[in-house]
């Protein structure tokens, strides 16, 4: 019992620390996540802050007639910590409203489902494209062969290609930068 | 040469320039003067670390006082032999690859966002420097934060969208392993009473074998392995080195991972020791087998992918499965190896991070599509990615080779025998994924898309060239990365040389 209620503070360190992490791994809204690793991180600041009481000590403001101060180290680096978690969530919560902007949901396994499809999409488009790259150089070259005599009329034909080609090229971008 | 005057200042001075630098970045409105500023600042940093690895490596220690307080008071800045080594990759690989940037980033990021691109980009880098230079574990974990978050950010500015979810899974995945770095830090001063190294070191003896040391132990470990992206914790490093920036690809393949192995190298062999991780706990074999694992699934998967920079990431998890080996094996060939390994890596994965940067700069995509019949539009970026391969290869006269080698003679040294065959056949896996882009590049037919590529810019080639230069040299001539790789693992695990 003595175990139990003489260390409280490290027990309520230790819970807080598992309910976050709990959180994050549980939870499949991005912002959940995030308040989970926001007590995640908060618990340590308690561990630290406990380990630098002393019994019977006074606050460490230096006086004369006192002996026994508390150690205040460990809540500077914990006022360090605080800045630390402050930045990490505020840079996660950006992150999370620019997914909100691209994929229109927060919720993880919407996001997945997104990125498979897309995925798919794109290994479609590579089989296509690996047919059709099989395929154009032997057309040229018949071209090639046929034409050569008469340089004028490839050099009308070219700028045809060109135009399909960049049309294609920039289609295919939009549809990967936008789905 | 660095214990009078001016160039005292000089461990410190080079963290603080370019930290300084990035403030001016966010006050610059065109990217290009951010570029500028950046690259003076990244150059002194790159100079002041050539001139610290000089003056380290004859086995001079060099104690810099933040703000004139004493050591176990103060923060202390101190160069040793090995981390001058890697402060050097790292400046060198960030003032080499630096060039680059600027055209990549033109037409990859908005030309709004340019010169807070530069001002995150140096944050990242004095971060980065920072854990590297200083003596106090603290520090380190505040260094370690600057330099995670700025790659957040960094990450995050990719094209694709998906590395919009890449950053942010690696937002919490590097969030919760940093603090559980801080657990361990908190359990480190709760019971030796303080921050510094060395002072940790000395006096962990008195309290190795009680609880909050082995709990310590393991927190530090596995929140490192995190930052490392060790095998089973890979899974944040694919994705973001797959979709962001190309220049910032290659930076961090080359340098982030790298500074948590020193951090690692660090926390095993100064502070706890060779044989309270060795003998009293049973970290050797683990680190063999999750690096054995590594190498094998990081290279497999590789094979696999249709995205060229998700392959390149994938053969990073089985590169960093070889050091975590070389760390495990924990003789002194088997450290050696992993340091030089370090270097080599970085050199190889930068050199094909930048050649396919190349790629991405003139046709968009990096799939293996695209890399069809390129050697004929692009020959000197090809070129480049050949050699590049070749030495993450292991073939000789590369770098890779080198590293493979004394990592086979560390193994001999230990008698694992297997584990030489594990290898060499993983070795050969690397030989599959890499002649899949050698093979689309210079003998399949064109892709009609690649018709109106041309080679990229002057100013993308040079640096992409100094580092294929820098293969093949630091394959032939070996004095300065073996010479002082061998020199550090002795420090480290006999305290002199």
């Amino acid at each position: 019992m003595d175990y139990i209620l003489g260390n409280y503070n490290y027990w309520a360190t230790v819970i807080l620390m598992m309910t976050g992490f709990y959180i994050v791994i549980n939870s499949g809204n991005l912002v959940k996540k995030l308040i989970g690793l926001a007590i995640f991180q908060s618990s340590v600041l308690l561990m630290y802050i406990s380990a630098s009481k002393v019994t019977g000590a006074r606050f460490p403001i230096l006086e004369e007639g006192v002996e026994l101060y508390s150690n205040p180290l460990p809540h500077v680096l914990m006022l360090t910590a605080i800045v630390v978690g402050i930045a990490t969530i505020s840079v996660g919560l950006a992150l999370v409203v620019r997914i909100k902007e691209e994929y229109g949901t927060i919720e993880e396994d919407e996001i997945l489902n997104k990125d498979l499809r897309f995925i798919a999409r794109s290994k479609k488009e590579i089989k296509e494209d690996s047919k059709k790259s099989e395929l154009k150089p032997v057309i040229e070259q018949n071209l090639r062969e046929k034409k050569k005599p008469s340089p004028k009329k490839t050099a009308t034909k070219k700028p045809v290609t060109k135009k399909t080609t960049a049309k294609k090229s920039t289609s295919t971008t939009k549809a990967g930068g936008k789905k | 040469m660095i214990d009078s005057g001016i160039a005292h200042h000089f461990p410190a001075l080079l963290v603080i320039i370019p930290l300084l630098a990035s403030a001016f970045c966010v006050l610059v409105k065109k990217g290009s003067t951010a570029w500028l500023i950046s690259a003076i600042a990244v150059t002194i940093s790159f100079a002041l670390a050539s001139i610290v690895l000089f003056s380290t490596s004859d086995g001079n220690i060099f104690s810099y006082h933040m703000g004139g307080w004493e050591p176990p008071y103060g923060i202390e800045y101190k160069t040793d032999i090995l981390n001058s080594f890697i402060i050097f990759l790292v400046a060198a690989m960030g003032a080499i690859m630096f060039p680059y940037a600027k055209k990549s980033v033109e037409q990859e990021i908005d030309t709004k966002k340019q010169p807070l691109f530069y001002s995150v980009y140096l944050l990242c880098f004095a971060g980065l420097l920072g854990i590297l230079s200083t003596n106090d574990i603290f520090n380190i974990y505040v260094f370690l934060e600057i330099s995670s978050l700025a790659m957040y950010s960094l990450i995050a500015m990719g094209k694709d969208r998906r590395a919009l979810t890449s950053a942010y899974e690696y937002l919490i995945l590097g969030t919760i392993g940093a603090t559980f770095i801080l657990i361990g830090i908190g359990l480190l001063y709760i019971t030796t009473g303080t921050l510094n190294i060395t002072d940790i070191a000395t006096r962990i003896n008195d309290v190795e074998d009680t609880r909050p040391i082995e709990a310590a132990f393991a927190f530090l470990t596995l929140g490192l392995m995190l930052k490392i992206a060790m095998f089973p914790l890979h899974i944040w490093l694919t994705n973001s080195y797959a979709y962001s920036p190309s220049f910032i690809s290659a930076f961090l393949a080359s340098t982030a991972t790298k500074v948590s192995v020193y951090v690692l190298i660090r926390v095993l062999y100064t502070i706890f020791g060779y044989e309270y991780c060795f003998e009293t706990m049973p970290l050797g074999g683990l680190i063999i087998a999750l690096g054995i694992a590594g190498i094998f699934i990081g290279s497999i998967t590789a094979i696999y992918q249709f995205n060229i920079k998700r392959m390149l990431a994938f053969s990073s998890v089985a590169q960093l499965g070889y050091i975590a080996l070389g760390i495990g094996i924990a003789n002194e060939t088997g450290l050696t190896a992993s340091l030089v390994h370090l270097f080599n890596h970085a050199l190889a994965k930068g050199c094909l991070f930048l050649a396919v940067g190349a790629v991405m700069y003139r046709i968009n995509r990096v799939r293996i599509i695209e890399f069809h019949g390129l050697a004929k539009k692009m020959p000197w970026t090809c070129a480049a990615f050949v050699v590049g391969g070749l030495s993450l290869i292991g073939v000789p006269f590369t770098t890779g080779f080198i590293s493979k080698w004394y990592f086979i003679k560390a193994l001999i040294e230990e008698g694992h025998f297997i584990l030489i065959a594990a290898l060499l056949i993983s070795s050969l896996l690397a030989v599959i994924y890499i002649w899949k882009v050698v093979e689309a590049a210079y003998f399949k037919p064109l892709n009609a898309r690649n018709k109106h590529a041309t080679e990229v810019p002057l100013s993308m080639l040079i640096p992409m060239w100094s580092l294929v230069i820098a293969n093949i040299y630091f394959g032939i001539n070996t004095e300065l990365t073996l010479g002082i790789a061998e020199k550090a693992s002795a420090y480290l695990l006999k305290g002199a040389f």
